[in-house]
């Protein structure tokens, strides 16, 4: 690779690298993890870099790597995950009654794990599509797929996701109501 | 909560992100490291083909023996299915233009009813992975499957290994898949592996619309041609309509009969 298109991709990996890995946290709920799937990802960008141009073609091959490199993660057999024990931070529980946790971040912390309940389809379309705020087209580029799958599967996901957060309420109300009684 | 809500939470996430754990600098100077190992392994294998290739032409002279082939002869190769006759032209400019020009000229006796077929440029997806969409209409309307064909390379790469299909593994297979892994009626769906007569084997396999425990119809036969080279030639075979508003059509696009022929045909060239 010539040294202005080196150049070239070490900048788009500095600018870019928070970006992809906020988005693979949201994939997969482990920094740790997020990390390496941006590293794999970046590494296989890298291979191609040169038949890529433009900044939008250059964001969409990203995630669609990134996403692919995820979905590859996901079919590993249980015999090849790796066991992550590290230290985890002390984050509190979002689960708990909102009014007893008025801390801002109580909602995010709430959807990124009602998130780990979605399949992964469903959770990719609904990761790129509401938190990266992609448009319709630019997320069904980086799924592969239609941009009639990607209405189909974020209008599903929000839905489990509803289900699921509602769920979770309707569980803390019944352990108030437990504890009080 | 209603999703207008949720939909504004997840627009407005907030996540405690840690520092970043890795230089960014480090990744690409690792990666441009790779890419010379790679390249300098791939000289140095076509340095021993072209030295083998060289010999062999010397020993075939001084013996006067022409055991070649003629050229672009487009004969598969020994032991391999004669598959899907064409008279594709061979000074098509790569192998990828020649298997969309095959398919072209192959799918009209494939698929004797349909009409209107069109089929899309194999693009360059990425890693070794390239696909076409082929689009037509029949009596059940406008329908579309996609041809993907991945090198050896790209196979290993980005496709579940042979010995791991069909199995618990598969991300849609076993009870705790991600997709339904029952038919309506409770029966197992369809994922058979079908030893090929040139040494490859052909893994068919179906899967099915709904929730992981309440499937709602079988909406696609995929194929997976995984050649005695490694390479992997993938059959996309759904019940929808084309791009850009899919919608379920009466049947799936391809027969069995009709899936088989397409993915083993050895017609269909790696760049």
């Amino acid at each position: 690779m010539k040294a202005e298109e080196d150049e070239r991709f070490r900048e788009f990996a500095r600018a870019r690298t928070l970006a992809l890995r906020r988005t693979a946290y949201l994939l997969c709920h482990d920094w740790h993890l997020a990390e390496d799937l941006v590293q794999t990802a970046l590494l296989k960008l890298y291979r191609v870099w040169r038949r890529l141009h433009g900044s939008e073609v250059i964001d969409n091959y990203a995630r669609r790597v990134l996403l692919r490199c995820w979905l590859d993660e996901q079919r590993r057999p249980w015999r090849r995950r790796e066991r992550r024990d590290g230290v985890v931070p002390d984050l509190g529980d979002g689960r708990l009654d909102p009014a007893d946790r008025p801390a801002p971040g109580w909602l995010s912390d709430l959807l990124v794990r009602a998130l780990q309940e979605l399949p992964a389809r469903q959770r990719a379309a609904v990761v790129l599509r509401h938190c990266a705020d992609l448009s319709i087209a630019d997320t069904a580029a980086a799924l592969h797929c239609s941009e009639g799958t990607v209405k189909s599967q974020c209008a599903r996901g929000l839905a489990t996701l509803r289900g699921v957060v509602t769920r979770w309420e309707a569980e803390e109300c019944h352990g108030v109501v437990g504890r009080n009684a | 909560m209603d999703e207008n809500e949720i939909s504004a939470g997840l627009r407005g996430l907030t996540l405690p992100e840690p520092a970043l754990g890795f230089d960014p600098d480090e990744v690409a100077t690792r990666a441009a490291k790779r890419l010379r190992g790679r390249r300098a392994a791939l000289g140095t294998g076509l340095a021993v083909l072209a030295l083998g290739v060289a010999s062999v032409a010397v020993v075939g002279n001084s013996t006067g023996a022409d055991q070649h082939a003629p050229a672009g002869s487009g004969q598969a190769p020994a032991g391999q299915p004669t598959g899907l006759s064409t008279s594709a032209s061979p000074t098509t400019a790569t192998p990828l233009e020649r298997n969309q020009a095959h398919l072209r000229e192959v799918l009209p006796t494939v698929l004797p009813e349909a009409t209107d077929i069109s089929v899309g440029a194999f693009d360059d997806g990425y890693g070794g992975v390239f696909t076409s969409v082929v689009t037509f209409t029949d009596s059940a309307g406008p329908g579309t499957f996609n041809v993907t064909v991945t090198t050896a390379a790209g196979g290993a790469e980005h496709m579940t290994p042979l010995a791991e299909r069909c199995g618990p593994n598969e991300a849609d297979q076993g009870e705790g898949g991600l997709k339904p892994n029952r038919r309506p009626d409770g029966s197992p769906l369809r994922c058979d592996k079908i030893p090929q007569p040139g040494g490859g084997t052909l893994v068919l396999k179906e899967t099915a619309e709904g929730a992981p425990a309440a499937p709602i119809r079988v909406n696609a036969l995929h194929a997976s041609y995984y050649r005695p080279d490694g390479s992997v030639v993938n059959i996309w075979n759904g019940d929808s309509t084309p791009p850009p508003n899919p919608v379920s059509r009466a049947r799936i696009a391809l027969t069995e009969q009709q899936l088989t022929a397409v993915a083993t045909d050895p017609q269909l060239r790696l760049p």
